[in-house]
């Protein structure tokens, strides 16, 4: 076993190495802990087995196959190091946690635990993850090329060779759908991300430093807000009509500015703190305070924020999809195969049904997420 | 709280103007020329310059923007593509989008006000949970795809409401409505209830974490402390203080119910300015886009000033001044 | 998808047969029901009513009702058949005589006279007036009022030696005094004209509204009133039909058609329609100029196949020429067999390496492949798209609105060229084949800022069979002509055709006397119609 030790150095037997080192998680079952250990077993599985579904549909010719099978094996073998790398570094923390008396929670350890608890939490990121790693392992996914169309055999209903049936260009849905992930997320995170960046590093400027650069951005903000955003999006794409993707996510990225009014107003909150105060009349640099005292205390509400917002995103992607203004053809999208569909909703319902249901999932998932992650880093419990 | 108003009046025009030099803008680099739309094929050259001429699109930029401007003012900007004034195209449509708008909001209101109280007094009961993950459900689903599924199911296999449009309307002094006719009811039902979808979830889980709030302060303990009976509790106290926030985000889910509009609208055809929106895009009407969305913007700030004033009423707590 | 309608009237013929007729037909209806309404789903909204500027055929549902036409094509044949004109005399080779009939009265209770006539003509054919239909009358040198019911029409000398045939909704004849008192932009928002259906209401958006007009000096019009609305939607329109919210449906997805025929209450009436759809190259374009590449993007379809698929042989058939099957001169046989070239893709691929060796298809290059919002031309290039994909060329769709995809079409002062190498479009004609040929091959029409020969085919030859065409009567030498020009166009492979479509409307059995016809009119009440509903 571990050797006790006051504190400081706690270190991993030669068992938990080897266990740990044959399959991430198994370090955590053999003392115990199963919910972490199957954590860490579950990816490794899906993504062994994915690997496996690669492997045996074309033996190893895919290893000098065309690029973006490159893209995702090394997606990949990345994320299986990381995870072996991450479950060993937990392990150890976790031990350390159980035997060093002084062990203290921080806020981050608090808020996880309370996270894991949490059943909905849990089904968001579950949902979340699955749908990510169809986005980013779709090529291994597929049976076949999403846009190869087999005219003979438009509006096919579902059946064992096309689960999901088939389009009107004889497509088969269910892979459109699985590439159409690499769209909504895509998009969706992409553009989530470059606005929380933006917004974020705005907030916290006009925040911080109030004055003429929070005004500009204040009155910035207004008129953006001024119009239905849909409306202004619409107007945006038309004059970008041939933009496709790239607009989308840039337009969508720099316009929904939301989160930078959260993030002022956390700033605003914080700023006028005790604490804050008093490192600013000692002397601390701006740059510090910032860094130190206000994002951290920012980040849990922009946490939160993101999440809900790539829910958000992914709607109104699908949304402007739907009215003709998505990525461009053959690239599958779900907004726009719902725009497909809608003219043989009487005869082919298949078209319609699945893809909606997709992204009423995902954005499922990414709300409930974002509502666990809500109540768990609630700043009143901390 | 005069002052207030009208200092926010004031900023509102400010708002506006600058919104009206980026839509001018927006507009003028959009690729397409209205002209050629309304000659058509097999046009002659002189015939899509006289059609430039006429719409005045052959002046420089700055004698345009002040055309589209002066022409909003005094009502008489005409439409490029529908020969008649913008005013009067936006508001023979009106009348419909607000009859969809108000039924959305209606229904959203009577379905999610009750769920989210009843669902925050009986925190973590099965109810709860039932409006929690209905609700959560409910702002993940897509309104036209709601709407598609409802006109499938309703209209085409069970064959108990129409599938589209508007019904018969009456004439009246305010324009033509639709809802006072029973055909005219039942083509609303569908496109109003895809609509409310998305309002009744967020509106159920904003009324229940309000209720939670209130439920938690002071002064609902204090009232049950004084012995007092639990429904005089919610109903004197609790509920009218839950409401605020609600009643106010309510005026600035105008803006969601634009945008959701569109779609619905585009979806059931139903005639309204969210469809007369995408049209004038598609057509490159510029005059009818300038104004549509100037006016769209004005209802959307002035919904944000009744909703301030609104707050400030209810809870006496704020002060502008 | 904006149909320009009407014929090139200069260019039509067939007139002679019909100089012993001297009487407006008058329809017969036996047993019919006088009375109720009709409702009809029209596919895009409506944008003018004055039959002088209309040239929509979805406006020219409305005009049919409010107007009569100066002359009428049989439904049958054709040919022109008296309506407001009960006959006509040839005097010349550019002189026809036309003697209207007499007390017909426009809806504000001013007589129909040779000024009302003569007054619409002239209207059109003035070049200041800019009509969109000016080139329809480009043949002709004046209207002349000889007495209050008699109109000399007079050709140009350069048109000679052509007796010209008219027909459609530009000639419905408009009343002179009321358009002069009311100004041509009212007029145009409640037109008043001379037909069996009053002008009642215009709700924008939502639906036009006729009502019979009781003093119709024709026929007496069963019908009590017209409505026509547009749903863009197709879905939204079959669904209306299904459930009777219309009675017509303007239009129908191939996908629909098994399914409502197996109805009872619906009929679903078919013919032949004067269109040709096609996707042409820019042969301005430094890729799409090489012959090579043109033959090898049509080499990566099975065309027969695409066009089934999206039509499943109801609604469309394979174009293999522009002049379509309904029409004489259309020599699609021949194309078929020497020029349209069968789907192989091993040699498509292969000639594709090749032009990227030489530099022609630059690489990183993704083709463009332009198209209208209309959803079969929409999925045709998604069709050509993927081809071209699998067979090692990046390609995409971009579906555009009207206005910048006539404009990248058109092309401009600063984009002379065109920033695209292929496109969709269409095209719709009248009765003659020189109304295809003319304004899509010739080089006239290849002119920067209104280019209807979109592809920029430049081929002297052919510029000179069809302006021979115009120069001569015979109907033999005229086909003889037009053959060999198709022959040219389509072996330089300036366009690959795509399909013309076949009229295809859904029509409640409550509905009598509806005729469908290659002109896609929706005639209610003329001199061979007189539509009339169940209760």
């Amino acid at each position: 076993m571990t050797e006790r030790t006051e504190k400081g150095r706690v270190r991993l037997q030669t068992q938990d190495w080897v266990l740990s080192l044959i399959l991430p998680g198994l370090g955590h079952i053999s003392r115990g802990w199963w919910g972490k250990g199957l954590l860490f077993l579950g990816p490794v599985m899906l993504l062994g087995a994915t690997l496996g579904l690669g492997v045996s549909k074309q033996r190893f010719a895919w290893l000098a196959g065309p690029p973006k099978y490159w893209v995702s094996t090394t997606i990949m073998l990345v994320l299986l190091f990381l995870l072996w790398t991450w479950a060993l570094y937990d392990l150890w923390r976790m031990v350390r946690a159980e035997q060093e008396e002084q062990y203290v929670r921080g806020y981050w350890q608090m808020a996880s635990r309370r996270f894991s608890k949490d059943p909905k939490g849990i089904v968001g990121l579950v949902i979340i993850l699955l749908v990510v790693h169809v986005a980013l392992f779709a090529p291994f996914l597929v049976r076949n090329d999403p846009i190869k169309m087999d005219l003979r055999n438009f509006l096919g209903r579902p059946s064992p060779l096309h689960p999901l049936g088939q389009d009107n260009f004889g497509r088969d849905v269910l892979d459109r759908i699985i590439y159409g992930s690499r769209v909504a997320l895509g998009i969706g995170a992409v553009a989530t991300i470059l606005n929380m960046f933006l917004g974020g590093f705005l907030g916290l400027l006009g925040g911080y430093f109030r004055g003429m650069t929070d005004a500009v951005f204040m009155r910035l903000l207004e008129v953006v807000n001024s119009i239905p955003f849909l409306v202004l999006v619409l107007l945006i794409l038309s004059v970008w009509r041939e933009g496709g993707i790239l607009s989308l996510m840039v337009i969508l990225g720099i316009f929904g500015l939301q989160p930078a009014r959260i993030i002022r107003s956390e700033v605003l909150s914080v700023r006028e703190q005790d604490y804050v105060l008093s490192a600013k009349s000692v002397g601390v640099s701006t740059w510090r305070i910032i860094m130190k005292y206000v994002l951290p205390n920012a980040i849990a509400s922009l946490l939160v924020v993101t999440t809900m917002s790539i829910g958000v995103n992914i709607i109104v992607v699908a949304g402007l999809s739907f009215l003709g203004f998505g990525v461009r053809p053959p690239i599958p999208s779900w907004g726009a195969m719902l725009q497909e569909a809608q003219e043989y909703m009487r005869t082919a319902w298949w078209m319609a049904v699945y893809p909606g249901l997709c992204i009423i999932i995902t954005v499922f998932g990414f709300n409930i997420l974002g509502d666990s992650l809500r109540d768990v880093l609630d700043p009143r419990l901390k | 709280m005069f002052g207030y108003t009208v200092r926010r009046l004031v900023q509102m025009v400010f708002v506006l103007f600058a919104l009206t030099l980026l839509i001018f803008a927006l507009l003028k680099l959009m690729p397409g020329d209205p002209a050629k739309v309304m000659a058509g094929l097999g046009a002659r050259i002189e015939t899509i310059e006289a059609i430039r001429v006429k719409l005045g699109l052959d002046r420089p930029w700055p004698v345009q923007y002040w055309r589209l401007i002066s022409g909003l003012f005094n009502g008489e900007l005409e439409a490029m593509t529908y020969h008649k004034p913008v005013w009067t195209v936006i508001l023979e449509r009106l009348p419909a989008t607000f009859e969809l708008g108000a039924f959305a909001l209606i229904i959203a209101l009577v379905v999610s006000i009750p769920a989210g109280m009843l669902s925050a007094i009986y925190r973590n009961s099965v109810l709860d949970y039932t409006v929690t993950t209905v609700a959560l459900m409910g702002i993940s689903i897509p309104v036209f795809w709601l709407a598609l599924m409802l006109m499938l199911v309703f209209g085409v296999i069970l064959r108990v409401l129409p599938v589209s449009g508007r019904g018969t309307a009456i004439e009246t002094v305010v324009g033509r409505w639709s809802f006072v006719t029973w055909d005219g009811f039942r083509h609303l039902i569908i496109p109003s209830v895809a609509l409310a979808s998305v309002q009744m979830a967020m509106n159920a889980r904003l009324t229940r974490a309000s209720m939670l709030e209130v439920l938690q302060q002071e002064y609902i303990k204090t009232a049950r402390a004084k012995g007092l009976k639990e429904r005089v509790v919610l109903v004197k106290h609790a509920f009218r203080n839950a409401l605020a926030p609600v009643v106010t985000n309510v005026g600035m889910q105008v803006g969601t119910l634009v945008a959701g509009a569109v779609l619905t609208e585009t979806t059931t055809a139903w005639p309204g300015i969210g469809r007369l929106m995408i049209e004038a895009i598609s057509r490159r009407d510029q005059a009818v886009v300038f104004g549509l969305a100037l006016f769209l913007a004005a209802i959307y700030m002035v919904s944000y000033i009744v909703v301030d004033l609104l707050y400030a009423y209810i809870d006496p707590r704020i002060t502008y001044d | 998808m904006l149909k320009r309608v009407g014929l090139l009237l200069g260019f039509s013929l067939v007139l002679f047969g019909l100089i012993g007729l001297a009487e407006t037909a008058v329809p017969e209806t036996p047993g019919a029901r006088v009375g109720g309404t009709l409702t009809i789903g029209v596919s895009q909204t409506f944008k003018d009513l004055d039959p002088r500027i209309m040239n929509s055929v979805y406006d020219s549902y409305v005009v049919n009702a409010v107007f009569d036409g100066f002359v009428i094509l049989h439904p049958d044949t054709l040919e022109p058949m008296p309506w407001v004109a009960k006959s006509w005399d040839v005097l010349s080779d550019r002189q026809v005589r036309f003697y209207l009939n007499e007390g017909i009265k426009f809806h504000n209770g001013d007589d129909l006279t040779a000024e009302d006539v003569a007054f619409t003509f002239n209207w059109i054919a003035d070049p200041a007036n800019n009509s969109p239909n000016f080139t329809e009358l480009i043949w002709m040198k004046e209207a002349i009022v000889v007495d209050t019911y008699t109109v000399d029409i007079i050709t140009k000398d350069e048109y000679a030696p052509y007796a010209p045939g008219f027909s459609t909704e530009t000639q419905a004849i408009v009343p002179k005094n009321y358009v002069l008192e009311v100004g041509d932009a009212a007029f145009n928002l409640s037109p008043v004209g001379s037909g069996p259906f009053k002008f009642v209401e215009w709700r924008a958006g939502e639906r036009i509204v006729v009502e019979r007009n009781e003093d119709y000096w024709l026929v007496y019009p069963n019908l009590d009133r017209i409505i026509y609305r547009p749903i863009p939607e197709l879905s939204v329109m079959m669904l209306e039909l299904e459930s009777g919210g219309i009675d017509i449906a303007d239009n129908m997805p191939a996908t629909d058609v098994a399914r409502f025929r197996a109805m009872d209450y619906i009929d679903v009436p078919q013919v032949g329609s004067l269109s040709y759809f096609h996707v042409f190259f820019n042969l301005l374009s430094p890729i799409s100029s090489d012959i090579r590449f043109r033959k090898a993007v049509y080499m990566s379809v099975d065309w027969e196949a695409a066009v089934f698929s999206v039509f499943q042989g109801l609604t469309g058939v394979k174009a293999y020429g522009a002049v379509p099957p309904a029409l004489w001169a259309n020599d699609q046989e021949w194309l078929r067999d020497n020029v349209a070239l069968e789907e192989d893709d091993a040699q498509a691929k292969r000639i594709f390496a090749e032009l990227k060796a030489e530099g022609v298809l630059p690489a990183g290059k993704t083709v463009r492949v332009m198209t209208p919002l209309d959803p079969r031309r929409t999925q045709l290039a998604t069709i050509l798209a993927t081809n071209l994909i699998e067979n090692g060329v990046p390609a995409e769709v971009v579906p555009l609105d009207w206005g910048p995809l006539l404009d990248l079409a058109y092309r401009s002062e600063s984009d002379p060229i065109g920033d695209f190498e292929l496109m969709w479009m269409g095209w719709s004609g009248g009765p003659d084949p020189q109304d295809f040929l003319y304004y899509l091959f010739h080089s006239d029409n290849a002119t920067v800022g209104s280019a209807d020969n979109m592809s920029w085919t430049q081929i002297p030859e052919v510029d000179r069979l069809i302006d021979a065409a115009n120069t001569t009567l015979d109907q033999d030498e005229r086909e003889d002509l037009f053959v060999q020009a198709q022959r040219l166009i389509f072996q330089n492979y300036s366009a690959i055709p795509g399909y013309h479509y076949i009229e295809t409307r859904g029509v409640n059995t409550r509905v009598h006397g509806y005729k469908i016809s290659p002109l896609s009119n929706m005639w209610m009440t003329t001199p061979y119609h007189n539509v009339w509903v169940e209760g």
